[in-house]
Parts: structure tokens; C-alpha cells; sequence
């Protein structure tokens, strides 16, 4: 079993990135490996439980991420990037809010990092 | 104590995005792994001596302290009509074999 860290920093419904994480830390549940996600900058938008996705019909991000909680993976976001765009621990699903403390050990931790930053 | 080799990639261009700012926020905190910084691509544009690095100055300063290496690709000056005497001090420039070199060492790397 192999412990995989996913570094996101961009926002949910903007790119196909943040699906592309998503599928990946599924699949790689799905075949019996540990999966951690780290959320920075706008990626701290991923987990806002008013979004709706009934618009464009398709499922909100932060439900996604509410199943992977529930699946055992571990969501971090980082504090300082939520105080930056005025989302609080009320606003968001759940996920453990944290530093980059939190992404130091996550990165010790794994054995394959993969970043989603748009860059 | 990590022990992690961490690349962190700046490609951004400096300004347009907070990527500047937050790679070198995420250099800094995790110090305890063997950190290094490469700057390529349009974010050279960071380290021109004239530049405004309001920002970035008091993080571009602890990097000796911290022991974080901090790199440019010389291809990106170059294509864009740079030169190292152009960058700020302490900036280590590296050509694309040296590039490819901290590539393959680092454990992982971190693209903003």
C-alpha cells in the first residue's frame, strides 16, 4: 500500500484539475492506498458546503470531498489562506484545518506527491 | 525533522497571481525538510534587481539561514533577454543540465 499526498491549489468548478484530483485520490482508494489531500491558496474554496452544483448539474465539490473524508482519506486546509478569503470552519465540510506544519508531515509521510496548481 | 528533498518550482509570472508569494511562504515553513527554490519561466521576472519585492524581500532574505537553496534556470534569462547581473544576489544560476541534476535528486517537487 502505497500513501499518496495530493497539493491542490485551485479553486473548485474553474478547472478540470480539481476533478482530475478528485478522481485520482478515488481510484486510488479503491485499490487498498492511503490518500491525503493538502488544500492551499484558492483550493481552500474546494471544501465550502454552500455550494451548489444543481445549476450546471453536476455534484458539488465539497460533497465529493465530504465521501472521501468518509472513505478514510485526510483533508487538510490551510488556516491562513482561509483567513485570507473569509472562509470559516462553519462554511466548510469536513476537513481538519491546519498549516504547513500539517503539509511538512503530510510530506514526510508520502510516497508520491502530485500537485494540482495550475502552474 | 523532515527528511524530504523538496524542489518547489516557481513558474508563475510574478505580480498576475499570489504564486510568488506562497511558494516562497511554503519554501519557508517546511524549513525542516532539505528545501530548494527554482525559479523559470516568466517568474525570473521576480528576482530583477529592479523589480518590486515588497513581498517577497523578507522571505528571499531568511533563505541563507534556513539552508534553502535557491536557484534560476539560465535559459529563462536568457530568452528573455536577461542576465544574471540582472537578478538579485545569492541566486545560484543553473543551465538545463544542472536543472535536470536537482530535478532527479529532489524527492518532491512542488510546481506553483
Amino acid at each position: 500500500m502505497a500513501r499518496l499526498l495530493l497539493f491542490i491549489t485551485e479553486s473548485p468548478f474553474q478547472h478540470e484539475s480539481i476533478d482530475h484530483a478528485l478522481k485520482i485520490a478515488e481510484a486510488a482508494l479503491k485499490k487498498g492506498n492511503q490518500v491525503d489531500i493538502f488544500l492551499m491558496m484558492d483550493g481552500v474554496y474546494n471544501p465550502l458546503n454552500t455550494q451548489n452544483g444543481e445549476p450546471f448539474k453536476i455534484e458539488s465539490v465539497s460533497e465529493r470531498l465530504t465521501r472521501l473524508s468518509e472513505a478514510g482519506v485526510n483533508i487538510t486546509s490551510c488556516r491562513v489562506c482561509m483567513e485570507l478569503r473569509g472562509v470559516s470552519d462553519d462554511n466548510i465540510t469536513k476537513v481538519d484545518v491546519g498549516g504547513l506544519f500539517d503539509l511538512s508531515e503530510m510530506i514526510s509521510e508520502a510516497d508520491t506527491v502530485i500537485t494540482f496548481t495550475g502552474a | 525533522m523532515g527528511d524530504k528533498i523538496i524542489l518547489i518550482i516557481i513558474k508563475s509570472t510574478p505580480y498576475t497571481t499570489l504564486n510568488s508569494y506562497e511558494s516562497l511562504r511554503t519554501a519557508v515553513g517546511l524549513w525542516d525538510h532539505n528545501v530548494k527554490l527554482l525559479w523559470s519561466g516568466d517568474a525570473i521576472y521576480c528576482l530583477l534587481k529592479e523589480a518590486d519585492q515588497t513581498q517577497t524581500s523578507h522571505f528571499i532574505r531568511d533563505l541563507p539561514d534556513l539552508d534553502i537553496e535557491a536557484y534560476v534556470h539560465l535559459n529563462s534569462l536568457i530568452q528573455r533577454g536577461l542576465s544574471p547581473e540582472n537578478i538579485i544576489e545569492n541566486i545560484e544560476i543553473l543551465n538545463n543540465q544542472d536543472v535536470t541534476k536537482i530535478l532527479e535528486e529532489a524527492d518532491v517537487s512542488l510546481v506553483f
